[in-house]
C-alpha cells in the first residue's frame, strides 16, 4: 500500500484531536493506540464511526484491526477513499 | 442432579452429524468434538483428580478441555489470555494447577510460576489415544478466579452440583438444536459457562466471537453468523451502539439476548427494542460466588418500561435459589444475601475471606448459609433493584457517600456512562461524551446539586471520550480515578 499523502494524514489528525481532545502530545505516524489515553475498545469503534463520516468512507469489520500505528490508518483511509 | 458433561455427552449421542462448534475455519460436529474431548482427556488421566489450568483462546481445544477435565474428575480453571502474564502466573502460582493447557510461550511464561506442573499443548496431543467409557465425576467443577480487592486474584471454588443447578435452569429456556449461539465473553468470566453449556448441552451450535473485528463489530458478527442467542454484559451492545449497527438488518437472526455482570440500564434496553420490538431479552444476576446467575427478569417490548428505574429489576430468583435483603432500615432495602445449591465451597486456600463473605442468613427462622453479596438493593413494587456496591462507600469529611448514587444521578442527568470517585477529601467525577459535543461543567453540577446532598457533589468533572473499562467490559473504577489525574495533569502542565 502507498503511503498516504500528507493532505490525508492532516485531516485523520484532525479527526484524532476531536476524538482524543485530552491528548496532549502530537499524533504522528508512529503513533498506536497504546500511546494514546483512553484509546480503548469503544474510542477505537467511536473513532472508526467518526473517520467514516469526515472521510466518507465504510470500514469492513475486518479493517476495523488493520493498521498497527497511525500512519497505517491513514494509508488505509487513502485506499478506501 | 444430571452433572453437566453427561448433559453434553447425551447431546453428543443424539446429534453426532450436527454442527456443535463453528469457527471461522469450519465447523466441528458433535461426534468430532466428542472425539476431541476424548483426546484430550486421555492426556489428563495419569493424574488423579487433576487441577487443570486452561490458558487458550475461544475455539474448539478450549471447549473440549473443559469438557475433559470433567469427563476425567479434574476441577479446571479457564483464564482471560489477554489478562497481563502477570496475573496469570499469580493464578497460576495460587492454584497450583497439574496440567496447564496451553500453547507455545503463553505455556512456558504461566508454567514458570507454578512448580511441577505439566504442560499441553492441543496440537501436540497423540491423535490415536482415546479415553473410553463414562469416567469420573469430582464434587467440584471448577475454580474461577476472580479480582480481588488486594490485588490477587481469587479463586472461587464452584462445585459441580452448584453447576448443575445452573444449567439445570438454562434447560428451561429452550436451547434446541436450530439455535446458534454466541461466545463473547472471555473464558476467564464465568458468564462464559452460560453459553457453552446452554448450547453444547442442547445440540445447538457454540459460534466464538474469536477476532477482535467480530468483537469490535459485534452486530454484523450477529448477521453474518445468524446468531439466535447472544449473551455478554450490557456493554458490549453499547458498543454495537457506538458502532450505529444496532438494527433490524444485523439483529434479525435473534430470538434471546441474555444479560449479566452489570446493571442493564434503560437507554440500551430502548435502543434494542427499537431496532427489534419481537425480541425476547432476559436480565441476569449473580456474582460467581454463587455460579454465573441466579435471578431472570423476562423482558420484552411491551412490558419493560415498567421493570426499569435507575437499571432493571433483578428478576425473580431460579430454582432453588433465594435472595434476601439484610441489614436495611426496613424489610424492603438491604444487602443481597444468595443462599441455595449455587453457591460456591468458598474461596480457594482462603478459609478468612470465605468466613467473611459466606455466612449465615436466618431465613423463615432457621439459619441457613448465604453468600453475602456486598450489593445494596431496594425492592419497590415487590422487585427487587440494585442500588450500588457497598464496598463504594466512602466517607466525606463524616459524611457517608455511595460514589454509586453519585454515579447514578450523573447518569439521570444525560451522562449514562460515569464514574465517580474519591479524590481527596471531595468526589470526582469522569462522564463520556461520546459525540455529543460541548461539555458544561458547572450547568452539570447545578443540576447534581438538585438530586444530591451538597458534599456529595463532584468538586471536579471531566468529560472523556470513553470512560475506561476492565477486560471485562465493565467500568473501571481505578482506572477512571487514573485517566482523571492524567488529564488533570497535562491540562495543568
Amino acid at each position: 500500500m502507498k503511503e498516504s499523502s500528507d493532505k490525508t494524514f492532516r485531516k485523520l489528525k484532525g479527526v484524532l484531536s476531536d476524538v482524543f481532545p485530552d491528548y496532549r502530545a502530537s499524533f504522528d505516524r508512529a503513533v498506536t493506540a497504546d500511546d494514546v489515553p483512553g484509546w480503548d475498545s469503544t474510542a477505537h469503534v467511536g473513532l472508526i464511526v467518526e473517520i467514516e463520516d469526515r472521510f466518507g468512507i465504510t470500514f469492513e469489520p475486518e479493517e476495523y484491526v488493520r493498521f498497527k500505528n497511525l500512519g497505517e490508518l491513514a494509508d488505509l483511509i487513502e485506499s478506501k477513499s | 442432579m444430571i452433572h453437566p458433561v453427561d448433559r453434553f455427552l447425551v447431546s453428543a449421542s443424539r446429534h453426532p452429524g450436527r454442527a456443535a462448534i463453528s469457527m471461522p475455519d469450519g465447523h466441528r460436529t458433535y461426534a468430532q468434538l466428542e472425539d476431541c474431548v476424548r483426546k484430550l482427556a486421555q492426556s489428563f488421566c495419569e493424574i488423579a483428580s487433576p487441577r487443570i489450568l486452561i490458558a487458550l483462546p475461544p475455539s474448539v481445544d478450549a471447549y473440549a478441555a473443559i469438557l475433559a477435565s470433567m469427563l476425567i474428575g479434574g476441577i479446571h480453571t479457564p483464564v482471560n489470555i489477554s489478562s497481563p502474564i502477570s496475573k496469570l502466573q499469580k493464578i497460576a502460582a495460587n492454584l497450583e494447577p497439574d496440567i496447564i493447557v496451553a500453547e507455545g510461550s503463553l505455556a512456558a511464561a504461566i508454567s514458570s510460576a507454578a512448580s511441577s506442573t505439566r504442560t499441553i499443548d492441543p496440537a501436540t496431543v497423540a491423535g490415536d489415544r482415546s479415553f473410553d467409557g463414562a469416567g469420573s465425576r469430582n464434587p467440584r467443577a471448577y475454580i474461577m478466579f476472580t479480582s480481588g480487592s488486594t490485588g490477587t486474584p481469587k479463586g472461587v471454588v464452584v462445585s459441580a452440583s452448584a453447576l448443575a443447578n445452573y444449567v439445570d435452569w438454562l434447560a428451561t429456556l429452550g436451547y434446541g438444536p436450530d439455535d446458534r449461539v454466541s461466545q463473547q465473553p472471555n473464558l476467564g468470566f464465568d458468564i462464559s459457562m452460560t453459553d457453552i453449556f446452554g448450547a453444547l448441552c442442547h445440540g445447538a451450535v457454540l459460534i466464538p466471537v474469536a477476532t477482535e473485528a467480530d468483537r469490535l463489530t459485534a452486530a454484523r458478527f450477529i448477521k453474518r453468523e445468524k446468531i439466535t442467542i447472544w449473551n455478554s454484559t450490557p456493554s458490549a451492545v453499547v458498543l454495537m451502539m457506538t458502532a450505529r449497527q444496532l438494527n433490524a438488518e444485523n439483529l434479525a437472526s435473534l430470538r434471546l439476548i441474555n444479560f449479566c455482570g452489570e446493571p442493564l440500564s434503560g437507554e440500551i434496553l430502548d435502543g434494542i427494542f427499537a431496532a427489534l420490538p419481537s425480541l425476547r431479552i432476559q436480565n441476569t444476576y449473580g456474582p460467581t460466588e454463587a455460579t454465573v446467575a441466579v435471578s431472570c427478569l423476562a423482558l420484552n417490548s411491551g412490558n419493560y418500561r415498567e421493570f426499569v428505574r435507575a437499571s432493571a429489576a433483578l428478576g425473580d430468583p431460579i430454582a432453588g435459589m433465594q435472595l434476601d435483603l439484610v441489614g436495611g432500615a426496613h424489610p424492603d432495602e438491604g444487602e443481597i444475601a444468595i443462599s441455595g445449591p449455587q453457591l460456591a465451597e468458598g474461596y480457594w486456600r482462603d478459609p478468612g475471606k470465605t468466613a467473611a463473605a459466606f455466612r449465615s442468613v436466618d431465613v423463615d427462622g432457621k439459619p441457613v448459609r448465604a453468600y453475602f453479596t456486598g450489593d445494596w438493593a431496594e425492592r419497590h413494587a415487590g422487585r427487587i433493584y440494585f442500588r450500588e456496591r457497598m464496598d463504594f462507600q466512602v466517607k466525606l469529611r463524616g459524611h457517608r457517600v455511595e460514589l454509586d448514587e453519585v454515579t447514578a444521578a450523573l447518569r439521570s442527568c444525560g451522562w449514562p456512562v460515569a464514574c465517580a470517585f474519591k479524590r481527596g477529601e471531595a468526589l470526582a467525577a469522569v462522564v463520556e461524551s461520546g459525540d455529543e459535543g460541548a461539555f458544561d461543567e458547572s450547568r452539570l453540577r447545578l443540576q447534581l446539586g438538585g438530586l444530591l446532598d451538597k458534599y456529595a457533589v463532584p468538586e471536579r468533572i471531566l468529560a472523556v471520550t470513553r470512560v475506561p473499562r476492565n477486560e471485562n467490559d465493565k467500568i473501571d473504577r481505578k482506572a477512571c480515578a487514573e485517566l482523571f489525574e492524567r488529564l488533570r495533569g497535562d491540562a495543568t502542565s
